[in-house]
């Protein structure tokens, strides 16, 4: 799942050696500001065919808050 | 400590600025006949030296712009301190004088003479805001920090260079070359119908206390006001009636006020760069008479 | 009573003094008492305003987890109570869209001190309630304590109930805490006296009076308003913090080297945080997320309505509306150009990248700022019209240096160029100062210099308030 979490990452952010780890965090990743944050969401949504809560989205500090969610919902 | 230093620092260094007029009538000899005082008109109006040859007499401008009474009160007072009583003053004034919107108490000229009980008497009466603070350690200085810190520099570099005369050496600064200044459009836009002169009571007070400080030591009191620009007469609906209180001031010192109506300058601007500011024609022109005047005056004695 | 006056800090003194000697179970009543005297103190309206404020958002709280009727309702009452703040404080009886003012007129009666600063706090209190993501208080001072905490009731920083509230059980007063507090309370000062209300004169020659200066004297003037901006602001708010910290609250900061922001984006995340981040977390968000579908279009409308919002919390007026407009263009391209951005960063020298980045925010926020500045919409076109237009000047004294220094004497234009010397060798090592005025150890060099500096080269009279006093 990282796998498939990080090449969506990738494509976001137009990195192609983007590697994330569980603690990865917006600090980490230049362009991972407000603006994109749900430009990201919607991407993690469409790859994996889910819905995230808005609290949910409120809520994500780092990919390993991210790749938790993911895991209750399929 | 430091504060206290710094502070013994800027009472040296703004005695020795021969700039600062306070500072240098203490210090300096001018020991005049006739004495020119008053706020910004006087100031870049009439210089000493075209009058001396007139009057054949030695005489030295006090005034400085944007002075009110008590401003002129207190550097008339340091005059007297260190110099002869001159012959006679000769004090501008108008109806512009005793209102408060015109001209200032410049309370940072007096800084450097804190302590002095008769600065400190009129320091508390038209800047209490500041007096209040002046025995803090510096803060005499800090208040007003932005008209002091250049005079300070400037103190310490005459002291350096031992210089002993001002840039303006008998007191007169020339006019800036400035055609019109466009304050009568700025007062008119503001007050279409006319603005009423003020009187106040402050004003008057030190306008008396003025008048009282030069007869005690025997000098001959002269009021004295330059042509008004005629075209701003109409907007100065009370100015007559605030003229005749100022001569009742007079006839209660038994002086006179000499207004020089009927100058041909009055006329056109071409004299003038603001209502009451004579340019360097205009000065040269009102000088004359001026110097005139006083040299009949002077004869018939 | 403002932050740099006398009465306030003989207030603060006493202030500080009993909060350090109270034992802590007791200092928030002491603190809450302490801020309604300073806000009763300012005037009775704001007094009341606060009070009753209080009373209503704390009882409504208590019903409100979980009901929407009652929740948009309240959530109304305070957005109405800032709309009709700015309605008020605009001209009693003006026209709402009168060509605004956030003027800097000194004496303008500000109706309600801080209201439109805990209104924002009541609707986050609110919105958590109601979505659960907290319990409601239990204690009405503690809740008012939360609205009217005299440190932040003049300009903020905005805190969310879940970065205040918590605090008021575990204030600890050290003797760091005091040192570092006090250091930083300094540094404010420094920010306001020596910096912010020396370049005040100059930016008000330009702003306020004639209209025939250079592009070069107009582009300096937009500078140094910004600069004067950043700093009064940023000053009021390190003043904030310091007192917080020597009273054992941590405030929020508002600022992080903003000038140093090589996007614009950048500098929304360092230019009055506090605020921003309330604005992200409650409208930004919220309208983004709905919208999500549209991809980059929803950040765009997401950002151009908050940025409507933020008009109508400044001041409601066409000036306003420009300066939101400016920065609603601004983040929209950089949304639509980050990938492009990010290719090219990659290609040049990155100190370079970074360095035309950061000149070209500055203008661009410069920019803006004319619209925030002037008194009408008419004004700030002129002036944008005389930057672009006879850009060197042709008399260098009587165009550039006489209008900017406020007059043409030798003294005029040692008193210019003294502060803009202040300002840049301030600016330059602005990261090393902050750092030692964060020190929990007393730093004598930095604590004389500071005290030395705002006594030489400080403006006492006339201090202008606090710009952003009257939002």
């Amino acid at each position: 799942m990282q796998e498939r979490l990080q090449e969506v990452f990738r494509k976001v952010f137009g990195n192609d050696k983007l590697v994330i780890t569980e603690s990865t965090s917006a600090k980490d990743i230049k362009m991972w500001d407000s603006l994109t944050h749900l430009e990201l969401i919607t991407a993690v949504e469409t790859e994996f065919n889910i819905r995230f809560s808005f609290t949910e989205v409120m809520e994500f500090n780092t990919v390993g808050d991210m790749m938790h969610a993911i895991r209750e919902k399929i | 400590m430091v504060l206290f230093g710094l502070e013994k620092l800027y009472d040296f260094a703004l005695r020795q600025n021969c700039n600062l007029k306070a500072a240098y009538v203490q210090k300096a000899k001018i020991d005049a006949d006739v004495l020119i005082h008053g706020p910004c008109e006087p100031f870049w109006m009439i210089a000493p030296a075209a009058l001396d040859k007139i009057t054949g007499m030695k005489s030295y401008n006090l005034a400085l712009s944007h002075s009110d009474f008590a401003d002129n009160y207190l550097h008339l007072y340091f005059y007297l301190k260190n110099n002869k009583a001159p012959k006679y003053l000769f004090y501008y004034v108008t109806p512009e004088s005793m209102d408060p919107q015109y001209n200032v108490f410049n309370t940072y000229h007096f800084a450097a003479f804190v302590g002095d009980p008769v600065v400190d008497t009129v320091l508390n009466e038209c800047d209490p805001a500041y007096y209040k603070w002046v025995r803090l350690p510096f803060m005499k200085y800090a208040y007003y920090s932005n008209k002091i810190n250049f005079e300070a520099l400037q103190g310490m570099k005459h002291f350096i260079a031992g210089r002993k005369l001002p840039h303006f050496a008998d007191g007169y600064e020339p006019p800036f070359e400035v055609k019109w200044d466009n304050h009568l459009e700025e007062f008119i836009d503001l007050y279409p119908h006319g603005y009423l002169f003020e009187w106040n009571a402050l004003r008057e007070k030190y306008f008396r206390k003025l008048i009282e400080l030069a007869q005690q030591k025997g000098t001959e009191v002269w009021l004295f006001e330059s042509p008004v620009l005629k075209e701003a007469l109409p907007y100065q609906p009370n100015r007559k009636e605030i003229i005749r209180k100022i001569r009742q001031v007079a006839d209660d010192y038994k002086i006179n006020f000499v207004q020089f109506e009927g100058m041909k300058i009055a006329e056109s601007r071409e004299y003038y760069m603001s209502t009451l500011n004579t340019n360097l024609k205009g000065s040269r022109i009102f000088t004359d008479s001026l110097g005139h005047f006083i040299k009949n005056l002077n004869v018939n004695k | 009573m403002n932050f740099n006056s006398s009465v306030f800090f003989l207030f603060l003194f006493i202030v500080v003094l009993v909060n350090w000697l109270l034992p802590q179970r007791s200092r928030f009543w002491f603190l809450a008492g302490a801020s309604l005297f300073f806000i009763g103190w300012h005037n009775i309206e704001s007094f009341f305003a606060v009070i009753l404020f209080s009373l209503f958002n704390y009882f409504i709280a208590k019903r409100v987890s979980g009901k929407r009727a009652l929740y948009i309702s309240s959530v109304s009452i305070n957005a109405a109570a800032i709309l009709l703040f700015n309605f008020f404080s605009e001209s009693i009886f003006g026209f709402i869209f009168s060509v605004s003012s956030v003027s800097f007129h000194v004496e303008k009666f500000i109706i309600a001190l801080g209201l439109s600063f805990y209104s924002l706090q009541n609707i986050s209190y609110l919105t958590e309630v109601y979505y659960k993501r907290m319990r409601p208080e239990k204690n009405i001072f503690r809740f008012t304590l939360y609205n009217s905490f005299f440190p932040k009731i003049i300009s903020g920083p905005v805190m969310f109930p879940k970065e205040f509230l918590p605090q008021i059980d575990n204030t600890v007063v050290t003797k760091e805490k005091l040192v570092s507090g006090f250091q930083r309370l300094l540094l404010g000062l420094l920010k306001k006296m020596v910096i912010a209300d020396r370049l005040a004169p100059a930016v008000s020659s330009i702003f306020d009076h004639s209209n025939e200066y250079s592009g070069l004297t107009t582009l300096v003037a937009s500078y140094l308003f910004t600069i004067q901006l950043y700093f009064d602001f940023s000053g009021y708010t390190d003043m904030a913090l310091g007192i917080g910290r020597m009273l054992g609250y941590e405030l929020k900061e508002n600022f992080n080297l903003p000038f140093r922001s090589a996007s614009v984006s950048d500098y929304w995340r360092r230019w009055h945080i506090s605020l921003i981040s309330w604005f992200t977390t409650y409208v930004f968000y919220p309208v983004a997320y709905r919208l999500r579908s549209l991809k980059k279009m929803a950040a765009v409308i997401g950002l151009s309505l908050t940025f409507f919002v933020s008009v109508i919390w400044h001041g409601i007026g066409i000036t306003f509306f420009a300066w939101a407009i400016c920065h609603a263009i601004y983040l929209s391209i950089e949304v639509f150009t980050k990938r492009y951005r990010q290719d090219l960063s990659e290609k040049i020298n990155d100190k370079l990248f970074k360095c035309v980045g950061v000149f070209i925010v500055f203008n661009a926020v410069c920019f803006s700022n004319i619209f925030f500045r002037s008194d009408s919409i008419g004004r700030a076109f002129e002036l944008i019209k005389n930057e672009f237009s006879d850009f060197i000047p042709g008399d260098w004294l009587r165009d550039f240096i006489a209008p900017l220094a406020v007059g043409g004497h030798q003294l005029d234009k040692f008193n210019f160029f003294s502060t803009i010397i202040l300002l840049l060798v301030f600016l330059l090592f602005e990261r090393k100062i902050n750092r030692i005025s964060e020190s929990v150890s007393f730093n004598v060099k930095y604590v004389v210099a500071c005290i030395l500096l705002i006594m030489t080269f400080g403006i006492f009279d006339s201090g202008t308030r606090f710009i952003y006093m009257q939002f």
